[in-house]
Formats: C-alpha cells, structure tokens, sequence
C-alpha cells in the first residue's frame, strides 16, 4: 500500500494544527520513553520496589493532584478552542457511525478488563503481602518515589494522562458558532 | 415523570444509579469490607454498566434497530450541569480516594 507524498503532508498538517493531537503524541512518546530507559537502566519499578510500597508522602503528594487537576482542566479547555464545527458537525454515514460505536465498545472492555485487574490484584495483596501480581497504580507510586528524576517524569506522565481524560472524556455542550456557510 | 416517557436517556441514566447504588451496597456488605477495596471494586461496576450500554447500542446499529439507550436529544437539564458533572465528579473521586479510602 502506498501513499501520496500530498496526503501524508496533508495528514501531517492535520495533526500539527492540533493541539490535542501533539500533547497525544509527545505523552506517548515521552511515556514509552521513559519506560524503555527505566527499562534498560535496570531501574523499572518491578525490580526496585519490591513488597508493598507506599504512595509519595505530604506535601508532594498534594503537588501532584493539584497538577494533575489542573492538567485536566487545561486538556479539556485547550481543545475547545480552534475546532471545526463544520467538520465537527458534519453528517456521519451509517458506517461510520458503526465503526465508532465499535471502538467505544473496545475502549469500554478495556477500561473494564483493566479495573478489574485492579481491584483483583488489590485484593490478593491484602491477603497475601508477597503476591506478584501488581496493581497498577503501584507502579505509578514506586515510579514516583525512586529518585528526584523519577519523580519529575512520573508527575509529567501523570499530568499528560490527565489532559487526555480531560480532552476525551469532560462532555462540554458546545454554543455552534455561525461560521461560513458549507457548500 | 413526562420527561422520563418522552427521553430514554435520563431513564437509562435512572436505572443505572439505582443498578449502581444496589450493586455498591452488596459488594460493601458481602464481599468488601475495605472501604478502598469497594472503591476500586465500584469503578469497574461503572465500567462495565457503560460496558453493557454500549454494547446494547452497537447491537441496535448493527441490526439498523432504533431502539439506543444514548440518544441524541437535547438534555432536560441546562448545559452548565453537563459542563460542571465530570470536574465535580473527579474531585470528588480524587478526594475521598486520597484522604479517606487511603
């Protein structure tokens, strides 16, 4: 399969012209990232924190959910600005629309498979102390107390995940603005 | 009560509060005694009731049904309660998780 050298500039533009877009892009990127090198340092939060581990104490810990806050917020109200409502509003085919449905289906089993996971692993580490199977949240909290530098990146990573939510998931009813008429 | 005939939404919403508000006293009184436990249990009961919605809707757009649990009428209530659920819903979330499950 190939593709037009004016598409992809097309698609790059597309991309570039979105703030929401680049804030997805470079989260995933700098997440990956940090994971490979944590990663390939030896310093992952499986082998560094073994046991129950505890959550970043005061008053850090309140840095992080105002931050975190804060990020959310900005993800939702940064996106509002510069969309098109034409493009926004336009009719979608019934395939279309089928095909979204279908990816909200995926997402919501993920999500769900994902919580459940964790209240699972939860509840076997408050039986058994020793168990391997980690929550995820614990490697958010070991990530954020293993150095001064982990700390940073976790509460970077943390706030870029919060813009996400904040972009996708903040249902805001929109005032249509009267733009140029569509052909 | 006409508002609840006339849209299918608020009812849906309706039934998966009391489905939510049952489901949450079971699991506290028979199987979550942790009350940080229970609020990471209620998260994935939410899941999977929005789970369950979406999947109902798929199934309606595949077989070219019109029967949707989410519509796309316009709400009873005024926008600023659509605006305000989310923000209110994460402090809260954020709140009791940090200074009273944990």
């Amino acid at each position: 399969m190939t593709t037009e050298p004016g598409q992809q500039d097309r698609g790059i533009r597309r991309v570039t012209n979105r703030p929401g877009a680049l804030i997805a892009l470079a989260g995933g990127a700098g997440g990956g990232l940090l994971a490979l090198v944590l990663v390939l340092a030896e310093k992952d939060p499986v082998s560094r924190c073994p046991g129950p581990h505890n959550a970043i104490g005061p008053p850090l810990d309140l840095v992080f959910v105002g931050l975190c806050a804060a990020s959310f917020l900005a993800g939702g109200l940064l996106s509002d600005f510069d969309q098109n409502d034409a493009a926004e509003d336009a009719p979608q085919s019934v395939r279309d629309r089928t095909w979204l449905q279908g990816i909200v289906v995926g997402v919501l089993a993920i999500l769900f498979g994902l919580l459940t996971y964790e209240t699972y692993s939860l509840v076997l580490l408050e039986a058994n102390q020793a168990s391997n199977l980690w929550p995820i949240t614990w490697f958010v909290r070991c990530l954020s107390t293993l150095t001064t530098v982990a700390t940073i990146g976790a509460l970077i990573v943390a706030c870029i995940m919060c813009a996400f939510f904040g972009k996708w998931l903040w249902y805001r009813p929109r005032t249509l603005t009267s733009g140029p008429p569509r052909p | 009560m006409r508002v609840l005939a006339r849209e299918r939404s608020v009812s849906v919403v309706l039934i998966l509060l009391i489905v939510l508000a049952v489901g949450g006293l079971v699991l506290r009184l028979f199987f979550f005694q942790s009350w940080f436990l229970w609020f990471w249990a209620m998260t994935a009961l939410v899941a999977l009731e929005l789970l369950a919605i979406a999947v109902w809707d798929l199934i309606v757009d595949l077989r070219r049904g019109s029967v949707h649990l989410v519509t796309d009428q316009p709400a009873p209530w005024g926008p600023w309660v659509q605006w305000s659920l989310v923000p209110v819903l994460l402090v809260v979330g954020i709140l009791v998780d940090h200074f009273v499950a944990h």
